[in-house]
């Protein structure tokens, strides 16, 4: 085991780049989520109206 | 007679500090119920491994066995994860799917305490050591499974032993990072049919997002999302039950008892193993302060009854559902009319996921 404080900051890049993906990743999640409730909601509908007939 | 007492010759100190450190394990499981899942079978198995010349281990002994047959290829915590995303209901994130982005805020302590780290360490050491800031079992000895960690016991000891002790870590740093005005504010919660539809393509979805953005991740999202579709499907009621119970179980023992042959005194009673516990514990604290500050952020830019209350932040640790839970009965505490559940158990279930993903991150990063 070494002691390189240096090395606290020449790894930042990993924080800033890994944080970054991490949000990206899950707010594209959160639109798959919000599409996909809208697409069930529509499906529901659809199958209500069709049973109401 | 001498073959009764011959063995003795071998005892060292070394054995003698692990097999208390074994029943300091043993003991923290049973009485004062912190992970006794893993904590009892890994602290019997530190004082199976630690015996003198123990038939334990070694080339032809039953734990180097089942490592080999579990731990090194990842088997044992992928198996568990399908019983993990059996066991998991995404109703509440799929209610109000914003929440996730707590999830991720909450895994900046992955991140910093690999910078931290990779002051004392090699960078895939530091990153294997950062992974306990996953708060997730599994994610931590695949990471550092794959990344070749010599710490791998220590990594286990620190990351179940952390992941019980989140109600003590947590709320001195919530309180710490937040007013009483802002732990005051209340958050309605409106709660939206989600249809069977969106339940089943959920993890269909997030296996193919996650995948494509980081492949090493595949397996990990992938068996937690497959044990999710088992138990949201709704036509495979009796596999869901088996993955819940059955097969968590089974793979636990496995898991609990055999990662314990990382925990050979030799190896284990180093400098480094208390480094490392100091840097899982930072990890859990940045999480922590990660999800509180990035809902503090968030609040700058909302209107007067619309805020967040920042503690929802805190629960996107993947420490699932102690987590949510702990932040539930602090808003209680404070308003005894305040509920704050189904917000932080939707937060603190989104962790699960972004800590996977964070998982595949480090691999994506240091593998190669």
């Amino acid at each position: 085991m070494t002691f390189n404080p240096l090395n606290f900051v020449s790894n930042l890049y990993y924080m800033g780049v890994g944080m970054a993906c991490i949000l990206i990743v899950i707010a594209v999640i959160i639109a798959c989520v919000i599409v996909l409730q809208k697409l069930g909601d529509k499906l529901a509908e659809k199958k209500s109206g069709e049973d109401a007939q | 007679m001498e073959i009764l007492y011959q063995n003795f010759a071998y005892l060292d100190w070394r054995y003698l500090v692990m097999w208390a450190i074994g029943g300091l394990l043993i003991y923290l499981a049973i009485a004062k119920d912190m992970e006794p899942t893993l904590l009892l079978p890994m602290g019997f198995g530190a004082i199976l491994v630690n015996l003198p010349l123990s038939g334990a281990i070694g080339e032809e002994g039953a734990l180097t066995t089942l490592f080999n047959a579990g731990i090194d290829n990842e088997l044992f915590p992928l198996l568990l994860f399908i019983g993990i995303g059996a066991m998991i209901d995404f109703t509440p994130v799929l209610t109000n799917p914003k929440l996730m982005i707590f999830g991720a805020a909450a895994q900046f302590g992955i991140f910093f305490t690999l910078c931290l780290a990779s002051m004392f360490f090699e960078i895939n050491d530091a990153a294997s050591i950062a992974i306990i800031g996953a708060a997730d079992g599994p994610t931590s000895i695949v990471v550092a499974n794959k990344l070749g960690s010599q710490y791998l016991g220590a990594i286990m000891v620190a990351a179940y032993s952390y992941m019980a002790l989140v109600p003590i870590i947590q709320p001195p740093v919530i309180k710490l990072l937040t007013t009483r005005k802002e732990r005051l504010i209340r958050m309605d919660y409106k709660g939206k049919p989600v249809s069977r539809l969106t339940k089943i393509l959920f993890p269909i979805v997030i296996t193919i997002i996650t995948g494509l953005v980081s492949p090493e991740s595949v397996s990990l999202i992938g068996f937690l999302m497959f044990g999710n579709l088992i138990r949201e499907c709704g036509v495979l009621n009796s596999l869901s039950e088996t993955a819940q119970k059955v097969l968590a179980n089974l793979i636990t023992i496995f898991l609990g008892i055999t990662i314990a042959t990382k925990m050979h005194a030799e190896t284990f009673l180093q400098l480094d193993t208390l480094l490392i516990l100091g840097l899982g514990l930072v990890a859990f604290i940045f999480d922590t302060a990660g999800g509180v500050l990035f809902a503090k952020i968030l609040n700058l830019f909302l209107k007067e009854g619309s805020k967040i209350n920042p503690m929802i932040g805190a629960a996107g640790i993947s420490a699932f559902p102690m987590s949510g839970r702990i932040v539930h009965k602090m808003g209680l505490k404070e308003d005894p009319q305040n509920f704050l559940l189904m917000h932080s158990i939707g937060v603190n279930v989104s962790g699960q996921i972004a800590s996977v993903i964070a998982g595949g991150l480090i691999l994506q990063f240091f593998m190669h």
